[in-house]
């Protein structure tokens, strides 16, 4: 079996697991109800979605030092995907928060600097689909890959540096402690890993399909 | 495939069912609880489909260009 079935298989295990957590084992909110089940899909695609523009950053940097094809490969396949999360996230997001704040969207700070950090990586795909291919554009979009990453931290810090909305965090080193009950915290830990894998699933498949692509342009140019 | 689709459908069928102890309340925002798992899956899906489309046609065009090359190895 190979590595990219090995992670398929191992990310439909773990979204069943997720799901059935989410639907019958997880208590509801006592405030928000329901629709506060929503939160252990919206947080993890938006931390994946961080993930993957932190690879785009890494390997930008990578591209940039080194020269190598590989990781601008690597950095294209990752900002398609964490565009595609990032999508998701706001598309939850709003599903969240018309039952919650009886709005689709709030211009709140955590939600405009989450839009901006869509549209800077949209807009590497598009400088990526538009631009001539060659070493030109892969150079270009390795530098907004760079810069657009810088948005990452503000999104996560928003909700605390200014008067925010949305809600302060729950998990990792900037929540309060005992701020989410233990069955809640194993159910977000579970749809996290969950969607971290089929990340990793989907960034092999991406990439590969990204060097076959370059490929083809290379024999289309000799051969076509 | 098939059977991992028939078990995700049985698990939204029975999602209701599963809350259904929410009350009134909860009823109303069933709606939005399942537009956002399903608006995911459906994304994913369609990405995953994407990717599959995306690779079958490459496949093609390679054999094509392979067999030009071999035609005209100079």
């Amino acid at each position: 079996m190979t590595l990219r079935m090995s992670l398929l298989g191992l990310s439909a295990l773990l979204m069943f697991t997720a799901l059935a957590m989410i639907f019958f084992y997880v208590p509801s909110d006592a405030i928000l109800g329901i629709s506060q089940r929503i939160f252990y899909v919206h947080v993890p695609l938006a931390l994946v979605g961080f993930l993957a523009f932190g690879v785009v950053a890494v390997c930008s940097i990578g591209y940039l030092w080194k020269g190598s094809e590989r990781m601008d490969n690597v950095a294209y396949a990752a900002a398609e995907i964490g565009v595609l999360f990032t999508s998701l996230m706001l598309i939850t997001g709003m599903l969240w928060a018309k039952p919650a704040w009886g709005v689709w969207w709030s211009w709140s700070p955590q939600l405009t600097t989450s839009l901006i950090l869509w549209f800077l990586y949209v807009a590497y795909l598009m400088l990526r689909a538009y631009a001539p291919p060659g070493e030109t554009a892969a150079r270009y979009a390795a530098v907004l890959g760079i810069i657009g990453f810088v948005d990452v931290p503000i999104v996560y810090m928003a909700a605390r540096w200014w008067r925010d909305l949305h809600p302060q965090k729950v998990l990792g080193p900037l929540s309060e402690e005992g701020a989410l009950e233990p069955s809640m915290q194993l159910t977000f830990l579970v749809s996290l890993l969950a969607f971290t894998a089929l990340f990793s699933y989907l960034m092999a498949t991406r990439t590969e399909l990204r060097r076959q692509e370059i490929q083809i342009e290379r024999m289309r140019y000799t051969y076509g | 495939m098939v059977k991992r689709n028939a078990a995700l459908g049985a698990l939204l069928l029975l999602m209701p069912a599963a809350l259904g102890a929410e009350g009134a309340e909860g009823e109303s925002f069933l709606p939005f609880l399942f537009a956002a798992f399903a608006i995911t899956w459906v994304a994913f899906f369609a990405y995953a489909f994407f990717i599959a489309r995306k690779q079958a046609d490459l496949k093609q065009e390679m054999e094509t260009l392979r067999a030009k090359q071999d035609e005209d190895p100079g």
